[in-house]
């Protein structure tokens, strides 16, 4: 018989052991709530029922961990992953293949993300700065201990923000849900817990990390897109407008007009290089995401 | 309504025949969510953890139009067929 919420979670948890580590995080936030819900609302309406006997109740309508974890593991085998498209056939031309990219919401995805990671990098990078130095320098007072839990609980709001926008830009599942405190944990066992948590450590090297690598990113994609533009508008800009393509004091150089294909096949080719290399990026970054931001 | 109110209203709706552990609703609400049928919102609670508050969207009163016009021939059609068997 279990005996306590945390033992039907442990359990659930082996139940879904070799899942994915989003889908695990998601099933133990929902049992968690809904035991601790169920048994509130029984507890009040049967208040001199014991405690097991009224979790045993509950276990029997919400089922038992095997019985949970089969039904999230049967909704996930039948959920298409976000952005999910046929894949390129093995079959298909090399140029097939290599121009498919463009039918990619992955791509698509990965290039916006890239692009955003900028802004959420600098916001992310502020917020940990400012959260860190105003935690270790209000240590001293009562309330500093209130703002550390403050910030640390910000990180698994973060994280939870930040594996949302992953999952719908780069198309790999994230936890949806937030895992919870206990009711009636004192702030400074709150704060324990955060503090030996190694997720929460591995989330703060992430943020830290998002404003270096948004700042490559964001660098990469437009140096590249630019490049791609300026390559294919030159000889269209030249032939409209008559702007010289390189201009030295007096001097003008112009395209011959035989350069045009070759300057519109290289800026297109350049184009879709950089929408694989997004492509790549991407699913690298959802990767590393998930490792730093899922706890296993 | 959040999940336990659902899980209850289900469980009251059904009576005796429960078709479903009430476990089982959470990854349906998920995958609801997911497609953007339903939306939720996070509010704290007086007597446990944070609940997660569930709302129907526009697009998911749409589909549920749909489903319902689907489940009224779906059952026409069993009636008709069971008979004239």
């Amino acid at each position: 018989m279990i005996k306590s919420v945390e033992e039907y979670l442990d359990l659930l948890k082996a139940e879904l052991s070799g899942s994915d580590a989003a889908t695990v995080q998601d099933a133990l936030a929902d049992a968690e709530e809904h035991l601790r819900a169920a048994l509130a609302s029984l507890r009040e309406a049967q208040p001199e029922i014991s405690e097991e006997e009224l979790l045993t109740q509950v276990i029997e309508q919400y089922g038992s961990p095997d019985e949970t974890a089969s039904a999230y593991k049967e909704v996930e085998r039948r959920t298409v992953p976000s952005l999910s498209r046929r894949t390129s056939d093995q079959q298909d031309s090399v140029f097939k293949r290599f121009l498919s990219v463009y039918d990619d919401p992955k791509a698509w995805g990965a290039l916006l993300y890239m692009l955003i990671s900028l802004v959420t990098g600098i916001v992310y990078f502020t917020w940990i700065v400012t959260g860190l130095s105003l935690s270790l320098s209000l240590a001293i007072f009562i309330f500093g201990l209130l703002f550390a839990v403050f910030f640390t609980v910000s990180l698994r709001g973060l994280a939870l923000l930040e594996g949302r926008i992953v999952e719908g830009l780069l198309g790999v599942r994230m936890p949806r849900r937030s895992l919870f405190f206990q009711k009636g944990t004192t702030w400074f066992d709150r704060l324990k817990t955060n503090l030996t948590d190694k997720h929460v450590w591995l989330a703060l090297v992430y943020f830290f990390l998002q404003m270096p690598l948004g700042v490559i990113y964001f660098t990469l994609i437009v140096t590249l897109f630019s490049l791609s533009i300026g390559l294919m508008a030159a000889p269209l800009v030249q032939s409209i407008m008559g702007f010289p393509i390189i201009s030295v004091g007096v001097m003008r150089y112009y395209l011959p007009s035989w350069t045009t294909p070759l300057f519109l096949l290289v800026g297109f080719l350049i184009w879709t290089l950089t929408m694989h290399l997004g492509r790549s990026i991407g699913q690298l970054h959802a990767r590393y995401a998930k490792t730093f931001l899922v706890p296993e | 309504m959040y999940g336990y109110q659902i899980a209850k209203l289900l469980e009251d709706y059904s009576g005796d025949a429960s078709f479903m552990k009430q476990g089982a609703l959470y990854p349906v609400l998920h995958s609801l969510e997911n497609g953007g049928l339903l939306e939720s919102k996070v509010e704290p609670s007086v007597s446990g953890p944070p609940r997660r508050y569930y709302e129907i969207t526009s697009d998911g009163r749409e589909t549920l139009v749909i489903w319902q016009r689907v489940w009224k021939e779906m059952k026409s059609f069993v009636d008709r067929a069971i008979k004239g068997a």
